[in-house]
């Protein structure tokens, strides 16, 4: 069986020491992020990225992704104990773990969010092993138009599904895209954009960008928060007061199912992300549940869902990126820019080229999948006791992991400085509500869109009516004019209801 | 109404001024770019050169720019309070690594970092602060032992 064969080879690279070592720190450290409040996912990721420029691009890349998915692990913690989300994906946590917090629940809620982790996790997985495989068989029959009509949907999809003005997002990609533009041209060797600067002819760092951009504006936007008042619970972690019950268990069941698929089909989607699925899910449970009075007031289906869903959808969100190489958020476009700067070209064709690291990442999940339930049920005492950091001392720290990770890159100080100017940029785009995460998501695909558009041309002979007369690329060209017809109609209608409420103010 | 909507917008000829920032320089951005893509190659439809695709984004920029500032007639963004402090307090600390880090090595850098920093907080806790450094020297230390080769970070002047 192929699966088998492939699962075989996935098991003996993630098995490897190397392998288990850059899990077992992904997920730990990614655990250790997700319960910090105020250090996000993507912030911490590009933080440690330079961690792995030593390792091999498989290490890296599983590294990588146990930090993301160990930080939607560990970002429950204090949602539930402090109200406080770690990472924006366990907001909805709070609605029903703060709640049972308060009636001395704390240690069931931590255990059962754990649980329902690992359940939608291992869903996510399972999917991503049988769907993998189909989905780069259509795409390796992709030819450049198609790519590039994918690309185009993948960023628009991405960035008008997120929050806020939709028109802002696309704005912000295609910023991202200039800024990806900036260096040397490969094909005519032009300089573009640089300005003269001998210093931007290799073009932006990702890691130096995203480190300003999620990094030091992050740090930035705390100061205006409440992160500075920390408050003390103390938590239960006995085995019986932590166990769900029998009838706990069939509470959840079927609220861990539904979030399951929910999480993994929204988790696929570009754009949507593991927030957006706990949040859909919790909704659908409070609508189908007989008590949907009890939301919000410690009901721990509603707790279970969110949870299934965000991790589903974390893990499902690794299906559209390693087949098809089009990231579907900001997290997964630092972890293919990851894979560029180790050398391998994201897309279709990793699975052939590199089934070791393909099929060693997936492996990898389960492994990391493992050791959170390891980390998270015993140790989650230690983890609670994290909570207690005050941001007071935590903040030069990042500071200072910012400037250790930019400078050792290249050792050349410049990257600091460049990190300060976009550590700016980002709070100015904060202020201005212009969303940061498409602009990195167009900063990674830019480059090969780029090519994929003149390759097409170029092969076309010149016809640039290419586009249109392919039917798959012309399918996803219509489907990312669909999209845009109907932010742009949604965006006036809310103008013009606005607008007649106006006198009413 | 919570004390935070009641928060008047401010307005330039009807214009949320926040939104019309945006517009504004999300405008200018894409007119740069376009004009600065006018100076480079063009090629031919065949061989495109590398001006039409950020000529394209320029264009395609400065529409968005154009609509966020529309867009934003109705807006009721608010701008939030501006931690200054704390903003300059982070960049000093930061561009003071840069700048001590060949010069004076890592740990003069991490003290300047450390305490610069530390000026971002309204009460200044210089005990703590020093922890804090003693203990990321101690780990930049075990690091350049540890990975000697892979990280090449000098720890004193001139070494």
């Amino acid at each position: 069986m192929d699966l088998l064969d492939n699962m075989i080879l996935g098991f003996s690279v993630a098995i490897s020491w190397s392998s288990l070592w850059a899990c077992f720190i992904g997920v730990t450290l990614g655990t250790f992020i997700g319960v910090l409040p105020g250090v996000g996912a993507l912030a911490g990721i590009s933080l440690l990225m330079p961690l792995t420029f030593g390792q091999s691009a498989t290490d890296a890349i599983v590294m990588l992704a146990g930090i993301y998915y160990g930080s939607i692990y560990g970002g429950s913690t204090a949602a539930i104990l402090l109200n406080l989300p770690g990472s924006v994906t366990s907001a909805v946590t709070c609605f029903d773990g703060y709640p049972m917090a308060q009636k001395g629940q704390a240690g069931k809620a931590l255990a059962m969010t754990t649980l329902a982790s690992f359940i939608g996790g291992c869903f996510a997985i399972v999917l991503m092993m049988a769907f993998a495989p189909p989905l780069v068989a259509v795409a390796q029959s992709f030819g450049s138009p198609e790519y590039f009509a994918m690309t185009v949907l993948g960023l628009l999809a991405a960035s008008t599904l997120s929050q806020g003005s939709p028109v802002k997002g696309i704005a912000m990609v295609v910023v991202g895209l200039i800024l990806g533009l900036v260096g040397t041209d490969i094909q005519s060797g032009v300089a573009r954009f640089t300005f003269g600067s001998r210093e931007m002819l290799d073009g932006i760092s990702l890691v130096v960008l995203a480190m300003g951009l999620f990094g030091v504006s992050e740090v930035l936007i705390n100061f205006t928060s409440t992160l500075f008042a920390t408050s003390r619970q103390t938590v239960d972690t006995s085995w019986k007061a932590m166990w769900p019950t029998g009838a706990e268990w069939k509470a959840t069941s079927g609220s861990m199912a539904r979030g399951s698929v929910l999480g993994s089909i929204i988790g696929i989607l570009p754009g949507a992300g593991a927030a957006i699925a706990a949040f859909i899910s919790y909704s659908v449970e409070k609508r189908m549940s007989r008590t949907p009075e009890r939301f919000g007031k410690g009901a721990i289906e509603g707790l279970a869902a969110a949870e299934t869903a965000n991790n589903a959808a974390a893990q499902a969100a690794f299906i559209p990126t390693m087949s098809l190489g089009i990231p579907g958020s900001a997290t997964m476009a630092l972890l293919l820019g990851a894979l560029l700067i180790h050398g391998v070209q994201p897309g279709p064709l990793v699975i052939q080229t590199d089934p070791d690291l393909f099929w060693g990442l997936i492996a990898s999940f389960w492994i990391g999948n493992l050791l959170l339930l390891i980390l998270n049920l015993p140790m989650i005492g230690i983890w609670v006791r994290m909570l207690l950091i005050p941001y007071h001392i935590l903040y030069p720290c990042i500071l200072f992991f910012i400037c250790l990770g930019a400078y050792s890159a290249r050792n050349n100080p410049i990257d600091i400085y460049l990190v300060i100017v976009f550590g700016l940029m980002g709070y100015g785009m904060k202020l201005l509500q212009l969303p940061a995460a498409p602009l990195l998501l167009g900063l990674v695909l830019g480059p090969m869109a780029e090519e994929h558009f003149r390759r097409s041309l170029l092969l076309a002979r010149g016809d640039a009516t290419v586009f249109l007369t392919q039917p798959i690329s012309a399918g996803l060209l219509a489907t990312a004019a669909i999209i845009v017809a109907t932010t742009v109609w949604s965006s006036l209608r809310k103008r013009r209801r606005a607008l007649s409420d106006a006198p009413v103010q | 109404m919570t004390p935070e909507e009641e928060r008047v917008p401010h307005r330039i000829a009807g214009f949320n001024t926040l939104e019309l920032a945006a517009g504004l320089i999300i405008l200018v951005l894409g007119v740069i770019v376009a004009a600065e893509s006018l100076t480079y190659p063009f090629g031919t439809l065949r061989n495109v050169g590398p001006a039409i695709f950020p000529m394209l984004l320029g264009i395609i920029l400065a529409a968005l720019g154009l609509t966020i500032i529309f867009e934003g007639r109705v807006s009721l963004a608010v701008a939030p309070a501006v931690p200054w402090r704390a903003i300059l307090a982070i960049c000093a600390s930061l561009a003071s690594f840069a700048l001590l880090i060949d010069r004076a090595g890592a740990y003069v850098a991490i003290f300047a970092l450390i305490f610069l920093a530390g000026l971002a907080d309204r009460t200044f806790r210089p005990v703590t602060l020093l922890i804090v450094a003693f203990c990321l020297c101690a780990f930049v230390t075990a690091l350049v032992m540890g990975f000697r080769g892979i990280v090449n970070i000098d720890l004193l002047p001139g070494a």
